[in-house]
């Protein structure tokens, strides 16, 4: 009986095994379903993991008292001067945009939670947050922390969501790159830093260089703190992180509804058309004449 | 009273590994080469609990036990549960013996076992990815689960043996 129970055990796992690689929809649902059903389990068992990672942060701290002090006074020195470069920049990025006549970019909502589980051994460089789709929390929306952006939803569950990190092997993420703003995707490799890969040719890299989201493809908001550019080696270059993604606490996630996503979810009215994401109505002529312009070149290729 | 230990028999040990679990996926911050210490020091709570005789881990918990690592690392179900049953299956092996085995040669035993599940480990994720994944993590877990294996397994064999004296000193009143 035993024998039989234990190679029908060893047989099932294999099967779960093949159908997870295969990505199987039954499989996800159950996953999302079981997360859903722990998560209270482990709110409560993350506390005791809070308390002493605050109480070994706090150890170090005090430790480091009169050096953090003199470093703290250091950069805020330097912080007293940008401060007044940034207001001058703002003001002058106002007058800018008004003459411009640029459209406002939407302030973004957000919600706080905690991390409630680690992912631990060799697959998805993940971790458990305890909002879910209760809280308002969508597949795709991004994650941050203080230091800046840590990763994205990848499943929603009604109390908890999987986060995917930007060290995850699946990770990808449109980037700009430094002062020039050099388009490139930041691609996840289950370490600690990160590749840049489909930069433009003869485009020069320099360590320092700071990544934020591109916002292209319209799944991330434009312009969210990733990390710097650090040599790794005699002519690579690879990204560190500003968030320091196993010691993961508190994390925001940013409701940001993707104009695609938006666009996608909303079912077509009859004599509506989808051009780009971009609907059409029956009725709007120069919208119409426009988008025919925009479609007319890939007709004639 | 004989009646209600027998019911917690199996409850027990099930209770003690899967709060093991919980405690094993929780974030505490450890670095990423260190990834996989905290779930390889699960399979000291199957090897101990799975040896005992009178409190014998149900196969089943360990399959769950697995599942639960599963979707809380958020890996490929059916990963963890594999390398659980197959320690479990050596710990049964070890534990049909008649005699009586020293400590240090059952600290070999899973040292053996450890070697087993982790290289196991390796080439399961290995043929996932269709690549050769990082060894040195898992050997690092590894290594930690050999070296923690008398600071984790003593109290749990101890507790163990405690219930079985208790209730064979209530069955001869």
């Amino acid at each position: 009986m035993g024998g039989w129970l234990l190679f029908t055990l060893y047989f099932v796992c294999i099967a779960l095994l093949v159908f997870s690689r295969l990505e199987n929809n039954q499989i996800r649902h159950m996953r999302g379903l079981l997360s859903d059903l722990v998560s209270p389990v482990l709110q409560v068992a993350t506390q005791p993991a809070i308390y002493a990672q605050r109480s070994r942060e706090q150890l170090v701290d005090y430790l480091d008292l009169f050096d953090e002090l003199d470093r703290l006074k250091e950069e805020n020195q330097k912080f007293r001067h940008w401060r007044g470069e940034a207001k001058r920049l703002e003001r002058r990025l106002v007058r800018m945009r008004a003459l411009l006549k640029a459209v406002e970019e939407p302030a973004l909502d957000y919600k706080t939670g905690y991390v409630i589980a680690d992912a631990r051994g060799p697959f998805a460089r993940s971790v458990l947050i305890n909002l879910g789709r209760s809280h308002g929390v969508k597949n795709g929306y991004a994650v941050i922390n203080g230091d800046g952006l840590v990763g994205r939803v990848v499943h929603s569950g009604e109390f908890a969501s999987r986060v995917i990190l930007l060290s995850d092997l699946n990770s990808k993420i449109p980037v700009l790159v430094g002062p020039a703003a050099v388009r490139a995707v930041l691609v996840g490799d289950n370490s600690g830093r990160q590749n840049l890969e489909f930069l433009p040719n003869r485009t020069a890299v320099y360590a320092g260089d700071e990544v934020t989201t591109s916002g292209h493809g319209g799944m991330l908001p434009r312009g969210l703190q990733i990390g710097v550019v650090v040599a790794d080696g005699a002519k690579a270059y690879r990204v560190r992180p500003n968030a320091a993604l196993a010691e993961l606490e508190y994390v925001s996630v940013l409701i940001f509804d993707s104009p695609v996503v938006v666009a996608r979810d909303r079912p077509v009215a009859r004599g509506e058309q989808v051009v780009s994401g971009t609907r059409i109505k029956p009725n709007d002529g120069a919208l119409q004449k426009r988008h025919a312009k925009i479609r007319a070149p890939s007709k004639t290729q | 009273m004989n009646e209600s230990l027998g019911v917690t028999k199996g409850f027990f040990p099930s209770l003690v590994l899967l709060l093991a679990v919980v405690v094993a996926a929780v974030p505490w911050a450890l670095p990423v080469a260190a990834g996989f210490v905290l779930p390889l020091q699960l399979i000291i709570f199957v090897f101990a609990l799975s040896l005992q005789r009178k409190y014998e881990l149900p196969t089943l918990t360990v399959f769950a036990a697995g599942l639960l690592m599963d979707v809380l690392t958020a890996g490929p179900l059916g990963y963890w549960a594999i390398i659980f049953l197959i320690t479990h299956t050596l710990a049964r092996f070890l534990a049909r013996r008649t005699m009586p085995i020293s400590f240090l040669m059952l600290w070999v035993a899973f040292a053996a076992t450890a070697a087993t599940a982790s290289i196991t480990g390796w080439a399961l994720a290995s043929l996932y990815f269709v690549r050769l994944i990082d060894w040195q993590p898992m050997l690092i877990g590894a290594t930690a689960a050999v070296a923690l294996f008398p600071l984790i397994s003593w109290p749990l064999r101890r507790s163990l043996g405690l219930m079985s004296r208790s209730e064979t000193l209530g069955r001869r009143r």
